[in-house]
């Protein structure tokens, strides 16, 4: 049980580095945020059941379980939160379609 | 609220705090429901607002269908990840940045939340825009290469929700508008 906490544990802060290193390596701001919102759910999912899986205790597992669901709740609407402000402050290049533009041009 | 929703929150404020530091002692209980007074005064208002705009769209919990909500999570949330890493590890860019429109069919406050905390944690998706009643998301995607397979999947994660926790008028409003 350990072997495989500790396997879990270090996975998810693989997944923490990797979201480290995207948020360097992209050159755009949304695709940072895209490298920087999602490494650290994934991550701190892994750590906490990790952590649980070692700990093994009741008290562990609930505060594991509020620690995982209250950090993927509140940690995607503060990149929401970023990602408006960033749009309206200034409207980064786009690749493709911004449908989000188009609709303002019609009203 | 109603009367008998109202203790049922502070009491599950009070065992989040109690959970929080860990052990149960008189202090931790008695501070835990001071805090939750003082939350509910705050959080009270608004809750009760929306309540009462939307009487029919109370959440409903079906167990079958959260199940399914969650595995479809845990399974996007890991693909998320596999993806973005694979990204970041290769030097090929295969990003092609692009803004889209996602009309939800639902009303229910809480369902259009999960939707949108769902679809920031999911694959190269963050939704950056929500306004409207029914709300619509613009949702920045890093990899758009087919607009209306992307509009189709993030649809799929509001039906989803709604199956989950959504209210029977939610229901009824996803059942009576396939896209």
């Amino acid at each position: 049980m350990d072997v495989i906490g500790g396997i879990v544990l270090v996975t998810g802060a693989l997944f923490v580095l990797l979201a480290a290193i995207g948020t360097l390596r992209f050159d755009e701001v949304y695709a940072r945020m895209h490298a920087a919102a999602k490494g650290p759910a994934l991550g701190v999912l892994l750590t906490g059941i990790g952590t649980a899986l070692i700990i093994r205790s009741v008290q562990s597992m609930a505060a594991v379980i509020l620690v995982i669901v209250l950090q993927l709740l509140t940690g995607s609407i503060g990149s929401h939160m970023l990602g408006r402000s960033v749009y309206r402050a200034m409207r980064p290049p786009l690749d493709g379609p911004d449908e989000l533009d188009q609709r303002e041009h019609h009203t | 609220m109603s009367a008998v929703r109202l203790p049922a929150v502070l009491v599950w404020i009070v065992i989040l705090w109690v959970l929080l530091w860990g052990n149960l002692s008189i202090a931790n209980v008695v501070s835990g429901l001071v805090v939750a007074v003082v939350v509910l005064l705050f959080a009270r208002t608004g809750m009760e607002r929306s309540e009462r705009r939307h009487p029919e769209h109370r959440a409903r919990l079906s167990p079958i269908a959260a199940l399914h909500f969650l595995s479809f999570f845990l399974f996007k949330l890991v693909e998320a990840n596999l993806v973005l890493a694979w990204e970041i590890v290769t030097p090929r860019n295969r990003i092609n940045t692009g803004i889209v429109e996602v009309p939800l069919r639902t009303e229910s406050n809480f369902a259009t939340m999960l939707v949108a905390d769902v679809i920031t944690l999911t694959p190269g998706s963050l939704v950056i825009e929500a306004e409207g009643s029914p709300p619509v998301l613009y949702v920045h995607v890093l990899h758009l290469h087919d607009l209306e397979r992307v509009r189709r999947d993030l649809l799929r994660i509001e039906e989803l929700s709604v199956r989950a926790f959504g209210s029977p008028a939610a229901r009824s409003q996803l059942a009576g508008s396939t896209p």
